[in-house]
């Protein structure tokens, strides 16, 4: 097992056509690391550097402490499970896992015994002699997982591994992964663009956007302190409402949204830190979660909702706010289609401001 | 009525097209003579063989009959080894100018193969290849249409197989060996199959090449013996069955494996 | 992916590229310089009796009555053999598409039939079908009340003949590709034209034909670059007689370069006949461009 590192890692394609912007990275041993964002955000071509399928255009990468830019992909000693399982057709499901060793000149009882017990971990001794088309969805993700840890690689690579699967396998595969990796405790780069995945599953988060870090933190982190506006837009779900309004100071300082629809005191812990921006544009980011229907405190806002969906355990209000679209997360407390007009409410600590030009967070 | 009208074009034309297959099997069997009377007869009167026994004896098709096969054999052999080589290069491999290299060979099959003839030939000559196996293998071991037709069905296979090998610890040749080749097997088996089928029919070639009698093919030996014996109608039809039944072997085996190479072969970039 | 190693590149593409440079590009350079010498039988001995003697053979083959006979008699095949071979093929491919038809693999098989056998071997069994006595095709002509005809004889007919045979050869070839191109025209489009009343005709003229298009340009062209290399049929049936009424171009190219041994003509003979296909294929994708 190993710690992998980044070293101002950066990719070009092309000499001009810069996906990757100088990405600096440690992940500890044992640690399960998710990469996320969306598409084209360069998280698969960081995975990739790091398994030595893309060239590394600048910086260095090191697994278990060793330079690695100029290691082929079968030097590094890692497993990698792809997004569409990469199964070789030709073989069964015993030949896709014994591949590798057989490559390493493997003793045929060493083979023998590492598929067997690779299949008995992930439950599938039955199909050893299967080929993969013959598999199921779910089947093939679990070959192709065995398939890297008959390896006993110093790290894990998965890059979207459920993408592929329906929705309910995947939490199933989900929970799978993440018990295996508690079983197997080996270092774990995990790619997807599904934030739930990574919340789920990470014991730290790398949130990318453009090719560039966002931020890096635990998944309570990532929620509760978000660095900017589009780490709090990406994670959650419903996503967080923004709106656009200014800083004034009145009594202390507020917020006041550009059509003044909302307007409230900001608590007085964070004076410091916003009177730079008296007067200037700023986000205010509300979760939907944060709202609440019954008063216990806090600030009050009237709305008029024009949609209900009722999922049993919540319900989502939709509503507008100066034109821009809102969704609050509320129990099931009450029949909420009987009328339009709400009050909401939410209290000041959990609201997230940003600097409306620049994105970053400033409470 | 409609129905019927098309039903019955569909028979003469198949009838049409069976006809001359039908008379040259059955005037094999006919006994000397008996296939020039009028009016002609569409089977023979009683089986003979001896024509296939003369041709396989005397007159020395057996030996020809292995010529053949050993040419064809070893052009499809070293042709398939070669363009899949080529083939898969040209649709994985990441190289400097590939697509102008590729397109530049693809350009070039329209210069008609009767250019290069003569000059080949006397580059065979000067290697010493001329009334040789070689003379007819070693040009045909690698085509562009080939390697055209193996890119094609190559560029289908999943980059990410091929990186799941490299993982896994497979060298270059390696993946080639243990991974694509066993995915191309439809593709090679029809390749093989234009190869082997179009090595054995070619005529034009072995007969510029093959001067000596005792290195000729099929087609050469039986164009060689009409002009010795046009009048033995019987023969030439029994020496042509030998001919043809070979490959038509191969290809009833492996019919849609052919269908589907003629496709892919008109399917436009 | 990464680029791919040097090592790894030239092992893949080396041997191929090494025996098409070999045995394709440089003898098509060769012959294009060989084009401009007097390169013959002498030369083959000692080639210090090669000279270089310009655009000579050229102007010689201008002159030369045999070689426009040839270019006369592989046009005619061209001009009458390549549309007939084409309109039988994609007939066959209509027919084969109806739904009227049972047993099509059956058909399409017997039709295929000819296109895989060796050309040279049912050169020989229609020589004997054109025999004017004793031939299958004059019995059957004999019972609609046509007379004997010397097919291979007579210089009226013997090009017919070959083109008979030619196509008999041949149709099979691109009825499958027609075939595949039919396969891929939408259902729908037929069923929106019934229903807005059209007749077969209508929808053959104005969804069959237009769809079809691309993949004619394709069989028109392959058609014509194939039939302008006629040589095994004329060189088994007729020798490219009678009167040379069936010497193709590429047959007197063959009788000057590998029985005379004129190789500089010979190969000025194979570069004319090289730009008449590249001209051919160039007029055919102008007038499928002018079309669409």
């Amino acid at each position: 097992m190993a710690a992998v590192k980044l070293i101002n890692v950066s990719k070009v394609y092309d000499g001009k056509n810069k996906v990757v912007h100088e990405v600096d990275l440690e992940i500890n041993d044992k640690e399960f690391v998710v990469l996320v964002g969306p598409s084209g955000c360069g998280k698969s071509t960081t995975l990739r550097m790091i398994a030595g399928l893309e060239e590394i255009s600048e910086g260095e990468i090191f697994i278990d402490g060793k330079l690695v830019n100029n290691v082929q992909s079968k030097d590094r000693d890692i497993a990698m499970v792809f997004q569409n399982y990469a199964l070789y057709p030709h073989m069964t499901v015993f030949d896709n896992m014994a591949f590798g060793l057989k490559l390493r000149k493997f003793s045929k009882n060493e083979i023998t015994e590492r598929v067997n017990h690779a299949a008995k971990i992930l439950d599938m001794e039955h199909l050893l002699d299967r080929k993969p088309k013959q598999l199921s969805g779910g089947q093939r993700q679990r070959v192709a997982v065995g398939r890297a840890i008959v390896r006993k690689p110093k790290v894990f690579l998965f890059d979207e591994p459920l993408s592929n699967l329906d929705a309910k396998l995947r939490v199933q595969m989900r929970a799978e992964i993440t018990r295996l990796h508690q079983r197997l405790e080996a270092t774990t780069i995990y790619v997807t663009h599904d934030q739930t995945e990574a919340m789920t599953m990470g014991d730290r988060i790398v949130v990318l956007k453009d090719g560039i870090v966002q931020q890096v933190d635990s998944p309570m982190n990532l929620y509760n302190r978000p660095a900017n506006k589009f780490v709090a837009g990406f994670i959650g779900s419903p996503a967080i409402n923004f709106i656009d309004g200014k800083i004034v100071k009145e009594n202390g300082l507020a917020f006041i949204s550009r059509e003044k629809l909302i307007s409230f005191q900001l608590s007085p812990d964070n004076s410091e830190k916003l009177i730079p921006y008296i007067g200037r544009d700023v986000t205010l980011g509300i979760r939907p979660e944060e709202f609440r229907i019954e008063s216990k405190g806090g600030y009050k806002i009237n709305v008029e909702v024009d949609l209900v969906e009722q999922l049993g355990s919540d319900v989502y209000l939709h509503f507008n706010l100066e034109g821009i679209p809102f969704i609050g997360r509320v129990k099931p407390t009450m029949d909420f289609r009987s009328r339009k007009e709400f009050e909401l409410y939410f209290g000041s600590e959990m609201i997230h401001l940003f600097d409306s030009a620049e994105g970053k967070k400033i409470n | 009525m409609k129905k019927y009208l098309v039903i019955s074009i569909a028979i003469i034309l198949g009838v049409m097209t069976f006809l001359p297959f039908l008379w040259m099997i059955s005037a094999s069997f006919m006994s000397t003579g008996a296939a020039n009377t009028y009016p002609p007869k569409l089977f023979p009167d009683k089986f003979d063989f001896s024509h296939y026994q003369n041709l396989l004896t005397r007159l020395n098709l057996a030996r020809y009959l292995l010529n053949s096969l050993v040419i064809s054999l070893g052009v499809t052999f070293f042709s398939l080894l070669l363009n899949s080589m080529a083939g898969y290069a040209f649709a994985k491999y990441r190289f400097a100018r590939k697509k102008r290299l590729f397109k530049f060979l693809l350009s070039s099959m329209i210069i008609p193969g009767q250019v290069t003839m003569l000059p080949v030939f006397l580059i065979l000559k000067n290697m010493g290849f001329i009334n040789t196996y070689f003379a007819i293998i070693v040009p045909g071991m690698a085509s562009i249409f080939g390697i055209f037709l193996i890119r094609q069905y190559a560029l289908s296979i999943p980059d990410s197989l091929i990186e799941a090998a490299k993982m896994d610890g497979a060298t270059e040749l390696q993946i080639y060996f243990r991974v694509i080749l066993p995915l191309c097997k439809p593709i090679l088996v029809t390749l093989g199959l234009f190869t082997f089928m179009g090595t054995w029919n070619d005529f034009l070639w072995p007969l510029i090449v093959m001067t000596d009698s005792s290195m000729y093919t099929m087609p050469v030996a039986l164009a060689n013996l009409m002009s010795e014996h046009v009048q033995d109608t019987e023969l030439m039809m029994a020496g042509s069955v030998i001919t043809i039944v070979p490959v038509l072997i191969v290809f009833l085996a492996l019919q849609k494996y052919y269908i589907k190479g003629i496709m892919m072969g008109s399917v436009k970039e | 992916m990464n680029k791919t190693k040097l090592s790894a590149v030239i092992l893949f593409l080396g041997p191929s590229l090494i025996v098409i440079f070999t045995f394709f590009f440089l003898p098509v350079i060769v012959a294009f310089l060989m084009s401009f010498t007097d390169f013959d039988i002498y030369a083959l001995g000692n080639l210090s009796n090669m000279r270089f003697v310009g655009l000579k053979n050229y102007f010689t083959l201008l002159n030369d009555p045999l070689f426009w006979t040839s270019i006369k008699n592989t046009f005619y095949f061209v001009i009458a053999g390549g549309p007939l071979s084409v309109a039988t093929s994609l007939g066959a491919a209509l027919l084969l598409n109806s739904k009227l038809i049972k047993y099509k693999s059956i058909f399409r098989l017997v039709y295929f039939l000819p296109v895989v056998t060796t050309l040279v071997a049912v050169s020989i069994v229609w020589r004997y079908i054109y025999h004017p006595r004793f031939g299958l095709l004059n019995y059957i002509l004999s019972l609609f009340g046509i007379g004997q005809i010397d097919w291979l004889g007579d210089p009226t007919f013997s090009m017919p003949a070959i083109i008979l045979l030619a196509v008999w050869k041949n149709f099979g070839y691109n009825m499958i590709i027609f075939i595949a191109g039919l396969q891929n025209i939408p259902e729908e489009l037929y069923e929106a034209a019934s229903i807005e009343g059209a007749t077969a005709w209508q929808k053959f003229k104005s969804i069959t034909v237009p769809m079809l298009a691309p993949t004619s340009l394709f069989i028109g062209v392959i058609t014509m670059i194939g039939y302008f290399q006629l040589f095994a049929e004329p060189y088994v049936m007729t020798q490219g007689g009678p009167l040379n009424s069936t010497l193709s171009i590429v047959l007197y190219m063959y009788q000057e370069g590998f029985r005379w041994w004129n190789i500089g003509y010979s190969t000025a003979i194979a570069f004319l006949l090289f730009v008449i296909i590249l001209i051919g294929t160039v007029i055919q994708f102008k007038l499928q461009k002018e079309t669409e």
